[in-house]
């Protein structure tokens, strides 16, 4: 039987071993993150000249498999009471899938969801390469749609709303 | 529940009820008819209603992962219960009657009821090896679920993504299953 010396010794060894590949994943994943919620930040700028929503920018924990224990940006919205979060969920994520085999993917590099607490969306980073590709998909639906500003417009405010 | 299409409908019927409610608290709380029968409602009217939204935002926030447990927890019966069946029916229909064989089905019988579930899966590999990776790792979730979110999180799935995969692996090991709609 290992004693508890052995044990962490062991353990050591395994986490020296995965720790560089373990940053790189968490690096690119906050990076990733950090560009989405700078894109967002930049088409809410530009809908709202009348500067009424109040954008708080925020940091979450998040602990996972594969990826260790990182802290990653997060948003807050508010127009008046009407409060909208844009919280990254993981960096391995299942899916997302469609039954009308519009998308199916076995994997994604990352979720971030946007809900005001009832309704959601949920994004998922389905690709990054040459570039992040990210896709919009409303959890009722389910229809997935590039993310681009003109389905973020349309998400956002049926979440304002 | 007895089928995953059972509990596909009561995840969408219970996430449209608590929107709904989650709706009338947001937009139309305050006009509703209060005074009359909602105030001498001992249930109705000592109601608090930003209590009323931290429950409901509470109740919503763990129902897609509660989904996910429900919905893998209904697939392993049937699966368990299907496969248990068709061994079964296997050895009345080749008329096994050696002590071994009959002993070792009996134990095959035994471990695909009560045994691992994740070595039930394993057969399926030869047939569709993927799938079954990816209804693994709605397994690993759905046990990091029970188990109170405790330690790391394995790779994320939401309730449609596990919905999916299981019932396409419910379609290989019970091919006369309804499709996907």
């Amino acid at each position: 039987m290992s004693t508890l010396q052995e044990f962490l010794k062991q353990r050591a060894e395994h986490l020296s071993a995965s720790f560089p590949e373990k940053v790189k994943i968490q690096n690119d994943w906050i990076q990733a993150v950090d560009r989405l919620l700078n894109q967002i930040k930049q088409w809410l700028k530009d809908a709202d000249p009348q500067a009424i929503l109040d954008v708080f920018e925020e940091s979450v924990d998040r602990r996972e498999s594969g990826v260790g224990v990182y802290q990653v940006h997060s948003l807050r919205i508010r127009l008046e009471a009407q409060e909208v979060r844009v919280i990254p969920i993981a960096r391995n994520v299942l899916g997302p899938v469609s039954s009308s085999g519009t998308i199916h993917k076995g994997r994604s590099f990352g979720r971030v969801d946007m809900t005001n607490g009832v309704s959601k969306f949920l994004l998922f980073r389905t690709d990054v390469e040459p570039s992040d590709r990210w896709i919009i998909v409303d959890e009722d639906a389910y229809v997935p749609r590039d993310l681009d500003r003109g389905t973020f417009d349309a998400a956002m405010q049926s979440l304002l709303q | 529940m007895k089928d995953l299409d059972e509990a596909w409908e009561w995840y969408k019927e219970t996430h449209e009820q608590l929107k709904l409610w989650r709706r009338i608290l947001d937009k139309y709380w305050d006009q509703l008819p209060w005074q009359g029968s909602l105030e001498r409602d001992d249930r109705f009217r000592s109601l608090d209603e930003n209590r009323l939204i931290a429950s409901s935002n509470l109740a919503l926030k763990e129902l897609d992962d509660l989904a996910v447990l429900v919905l893998f927890s209904v697939f392993e019966s049937m699966v368990r219960s299907r496969v248990s069946e068709e061994v079964e029916k296997e050895v009345v229909e080749k008329g096994i009657i050696h002590v071994v064989l009959v002993k070792a089905t009996n134990d095959a019988i035994e471990r695909i009821e009560n045994g691992s579930f994740y070595h039930v899966l394993e057969s399926y590999k030869s047939l569709e090896g993927d799938l079954v990776e990816q209804v693994n790792q709605v397994r690993k979730y759905r046990n990091w679920v029970a188990h109170g979110k405790r330690g790391a999180c394995p790779s994320t799935v939401d309730p449609r993504a596990a919905y999916d995969r299981l019932l396409r692996l419910w379609q290989v090991i019970s091919p006369n299953s309804a499709a996907v709609d």
